[in-house]
């Protein structure tokens, strides 16, 4: 009888724990969001004219008319405003997008801009500018970066049914993006009227510089629907966690995950690398770094992704402010040191249960 | 405990008049050119623990996850005579639980959080205060019949191999649905938790579920099921009360072993003895009691 009670209370203690690991979901999520308010805030005073936050609330609340209060809320209304939120946009659907084609693959190395979706979203996006697409129609731009971005994800995830094994699966992205990205270039270079190396560069890595409300509201609307996609798939990603034979007697249908998943993460990414080049590696750090915080569960974990993307990039871009050179370093650049690095240190942790 | 037969021999009894639960008629998958099963028909009564044994490619699994509408397969499945193929899969997911033979891990969840997931085809948007309650008490007894209370709140790749099998199957007793078909659970446990596993499933049915299981050991199977079917080579060779399923005569052809049958406490017990590939069976000796 004791022994009884004893599991009993074990259980109830068990139930307690979990009530406090989904309350501890939300706490992190509620940490991210004030973090992100933070950056936002930052992220609108700082750049080559350092703004105080005197002179910010000057510049945007009072009726200060001064030539320098006008200069400022110039400077954050049409430069700052557009590029931080782009920032949050861009990096929530990175990491929403990585989380679930983790949950998708059931592998931690999956990920945006790894697996190529990325660079054949920006190969697409090239191609749309350069020979005179988009003047048809400026939606042309983010459709056929998403529309080469859904491509992308369906090869790799006919491959990774396949042959189920992780090393494959990386290998096969690796290709797709350098054959992506070589794609780009050779298209940069015999476009109508060619580019200097600079355009390259920005497509292969990605930049928030001089991008405006226009880019934002190019991007938005499709954003938002893929984002939406992925946050539904949440349970049924669970579910995927018995593997697929298991998750289908318990009712979650297969294919359609597949398509939601496929359709978000190319909306999501692929709108987003149309306005801003692909960015690398947000989608593997960020979840990696959040998925022990809400114990491993896929669907917890997406919401807070999209969170921790918008941070690390907008944090990645303030920094990037912050070293001021000559000409600014590109943001692909900055996420690429913190992440290529962290990849290397996963992949070698994972060595035994890849290979 | 003297009770306990007469109350299973008056359900039974009753049992037989009505419908079965599940009948499949005329079942055959291919796959590629293999004919992984060939027209096998069966029915699993109600509060029936049905035994599947045969050797290794036999088809075993693939005749569980036909049942279970896992895989496509011609024939046809019924679910107290309604076909089964035309429920919708979350009607079908509160019906049948599957528990395959083993799965690759993707996530170290917690015990609680894997096993919480048989809840999957009873999520709603919305669940109200009481119905919270009942779905921790359905998760919190499925634990505990497993004996893994005190890992509750441990993550399941931090347990040796027999604990994670047995979180598996209170995954699939999470579920809690009138059907139960189960892959090899004992495969890898020791003797205590696979007598263990089947006491409890042995239970499941006793309170009123079926439940359809593979399995290799012979003595289990004899001891713990009311009906076996003997499948080889995709066909059903031989179905019935483990007494008149395994016989030396079934040994020799299915599995190519002779086996030491006995009998202990009125219940048989078969124990695969040597390998008898080669020469073909003339042995006389016989099971006590049994005839061909």
């Amino acid at each position: 009888m004791t022994a009884l009670t004893n599991q009993q209370g074990l259980c109830e203690q068990g139930a307690n724990r979990q009530r406090v690991n989904s309350q501890g979901t939300v706490q992190l999520n509620s940490v991210l969001v004030l973090i992100l308010m933070l950056l936002a805030m930052l992220s609108l005073c700082i750049g080559a004219v350092p703004i105080s936050v005197e002179q910010f609330f000057n510049a945007l609340f009072s009726a200060d008319a001064s030539s320098q209060a006008l200069r400022h809320s110039m400077i954050i209304e049409q430069l700052r405003l557009p590029r931080m939120l782009l920032a949050i946009v861009v990096g929530a659907s990175l990491g929403i997008s990585g989380a679930a084609l983790q949950g998708l693959l059931r592998n931690p190395l999956a990920e945006p801009g790894l697996l190529g979706v990325s660079s054949c979203a920006s190969l697409g996006a090239v191609i749309c500018l350069y020979f005179g697409l988009s003047a048809v129609s400026i939606w042309l731009l983010p459709v056929t970066a998403m529309a080469s971005a859904a491509i992308a994800t369906l090869l790799l995830y006919w491959i990774a049914r396949r042959r189920g094994s992780a090393i494959t699966l990386i290998l096969s992205g690796i290709a797709l993006s350098s054959l992506a990205s070589a794609l780009t270039s050779l298209a940069l270079n015999l476009a109508p009227n060619p580019t200097d190396m600079q355009d390259i560069v920005l497509w292969l890595l990605g930049s928030l510089n001089y991008r405006s409300f226009t880019d934002l509201q190019l991007c938005l609307p499709f954003v938002v629907v893929g984002i939406a996609l992925l946050l539904s798939c949440g349970h049924n990603l669970d579910a995927l966690t018995l593997g697929e034979t298991e998750a289908s007697s318990l009712g979650v249908n297969l294919p359609r995950l597949q398509q939601r998943i496929i359709i978000g993460t190319a909306l999501a990414v692929g709108a987003c690398v149309a306005v801003t080049g692909s960015i690398g590696f947000v989608g593997l750090v960020v979840p990696h770094v959040l998925r022990r915080m809400v114990g491993f569960h896929p669907s917890r974990l997406l919401l807070s992704s999209a969170l921790g993307g918008a941070v690390l990039l907008l944090a990645a871009d303030i920094a990037l402010r912050l070293i001021s050179t000559q000409q600014e370093i590109m943001l692909g650049v900055v996420t690429a040191l913190i992440g290529a690095p962290f990849f290397f240190l996963l992949v070698v942790q994972r060595r035994q249960e890849m290979l | 405990m003297t009770n306990q037969p007469l109350n299973s021999e008056a359900t039974k009894g009753t049992i037989e008049k009505t419908a079965p639960l599940l009948t499949a008629s005329n079942l055959s998958v291919v796959k590629g050119q293999r004919t992984l099963l060939d027209n096998i028909s069966l029915h699993l009564e109600k509060g029936e623990l049905l035994g599947l044994i045969g050797p290794n490619g036999a088809g075993k699994s693939s005749l569980l996850m036909a049942l279970a509408q896992l895989s496509p397969y011609q024939g046809k499945v019924c679910y107290q005579e309604k076909n089964v193929a035309l429920f919708s899969v979350s009607e079908r997911a509160r019906l049948i639980a599957y528990l395959q033979q083993s799965t690759a891990l993707s996530w170290p969840l917690t015990v609680r959080d894997y096993v919480a997931l048989g809840r999957t085809p009873y999520r709603a948007w919305l669940n109200r205060a009481e119905k919270k309650q009942r779905e921790q008490d359905i998760i919190n007894s499925a634990i505990e019949q497993t004996g893994l209370g005190k890992f509750t709140n441990q993550r399941v790749d931090q347990l040796s191999g027999g604990e994670f099998a047995r979180v598996r199957l209170a995954r699939a007793l999470a579920v809690d649905t009138p059907l139960l078909l189960v892959d090899e659970p004992v495969a890898s446990l020791d003797p205590f938790h696979q007598l263990q596993v089947m006491e409890l499933l042995k239970a499941q049915c006793v309170a009123g579920k079926s439940v359809m299981l593979a399995l290799h050991d012979l003595t289990l199977a004899s001891r713990f099921c009311d009906r076996l079917l003997l499948l080889d080579k995709g066909c059903l060779v031989a179905a019935g009360e483990p007494r008149k399923i395994l016989t030396p005569a079934n040994l020799q052809r299915v599995y190519q072993v002779k086996a030491m049958l006995g009998e202990h406490q009125q219940q048989a017990y078969v124990v695969p003895w040597v390998c008898d590939s080669a020469t073909p069976f003339n042995n006389t000796e016989t099971l006590r009691g049994t005839s061909l």
